[in-house]
């Protein structure tokens, strides 16, 4: 099983680490999705199916809560994880996060092996050869 | 406000930063090794922030570990076109994760704190913002990089 996975932020240069690092997670990875903002993941999310969202928080438009936000409450996005990326250190801002119902919640700076940790753990089912 | 330790916990955050982000290694830099004023043509880059306290850090470092940083980090082929602006845009991004990680360390994780955008300033402009503040050299692959942390009064 490939993993498709949309990343969300409006830097170019997180898209571009992010793409990056999980290349580097040898993790079968079929296609990776890249939008600005929750307004332009909402917009990939009609046409792709994907299987976990990594995304920043303060974003113009339409922010990673918003995004969280609108597809608690749509049926077909509901149960798609979203993995916050986020320099954010403050236990209070993550607790109200989790709240939110983000799946994990992933600190910049992050390693090949974090990201890894954070897909298996969340979507689970994937082992070495397969 | 002086922050205690202050030379050893931006060490290890600036560290982990890089080496965790930009598989880049850093070592303490001896007072000999610190360039001179004429001897080194820096780019500053300031981010401030807000919120439990206010302030703001400042990296300091020249072009070719701009380079270097845009290629560990992103991936980008040092003599590509667009080095100098992707250098810009890695090394905006490492002091933005410094930033967010020195301070839950410093403060602790409970305090909140708003982050500025990063910029690329002039020497002068970060000269002048950071006369106060506290400041840390550090050799990264042979690359002097200063570091400074300034907390407004």
């Amino acid at each position: 099983m490939a993993y498709t996975i949309m990343i969300v932020d409006d830097s170019e240069t997180i898209r571009s680490m992010l793409t990056r690092t999980i290349g580097m997670t040898r993790l079968p990875v079929r296609s990776i999705l890249q939008a600005q903002n929750g307004k332009d993941a909402l917009s990939l999310l009609e046409n792709n199916w994907v299987d976990i969202i990594f995304s920043d928080i303060n974003m113009p438009q339409m922010n990673g809560i918003e995004l969280i936000d609108v597809m608690r409450g749509h049926p077909e996005y509901r149960d798609i994880p979203v993995v916050v990326v986020s320099t954010e250190g403050s236990s209070t801002r993550i607790r109200e996060l989790e709240e939110k119902g983000i799946k994990e919640y992933l600190r910049k700076p992050f390693t090949p092996e974090n990201i890894r940790d954070v897909i298996i753990n969340t979507l689970g089912g994937w082992h070495a050869g397969e | 406000m002086p922050v205690s330790n202050f030379h050893e916990t931006a060490f290890t955050v600036i560290n982990r930063v890089l080496c965790d982000g930009a598989f880049i290694f850093i070592d303490p830099m001896v007072n000999e090794a610190i360039p001179e004023d004429t001897e080194w043509s820096p780019v500053c880059t300031v981010i401030t922030f807000s919120g439990y306290h206010q302030g703001s850090m400042s990296l300091w470092c020249e072009e070719p570990f701009l380079h270097l940083a845009a290629a560990n980090l992103l991936g980008q082929d040092e003599n590509s076109p667009d080095a100098h602006e992707k250098g810009r845009d890695a090394i905006k991004e490492i002091l933005n994760m410094i930033a967010g990680n020195l301070l839950s360390e410093i403060f602790g994780s409970q305090p909140i704190f708003d982050l500025g955008l990063p910029a690329v300033v002039s020497e002068e402009e970060a000269e002048e913002q950071h006369r106060k503040a506290e400041s840390l050299w550090v050799e990264a692959e042979g690359h002097p990089v200063l570091f400074t942390f300034a907390l407004d009064e």
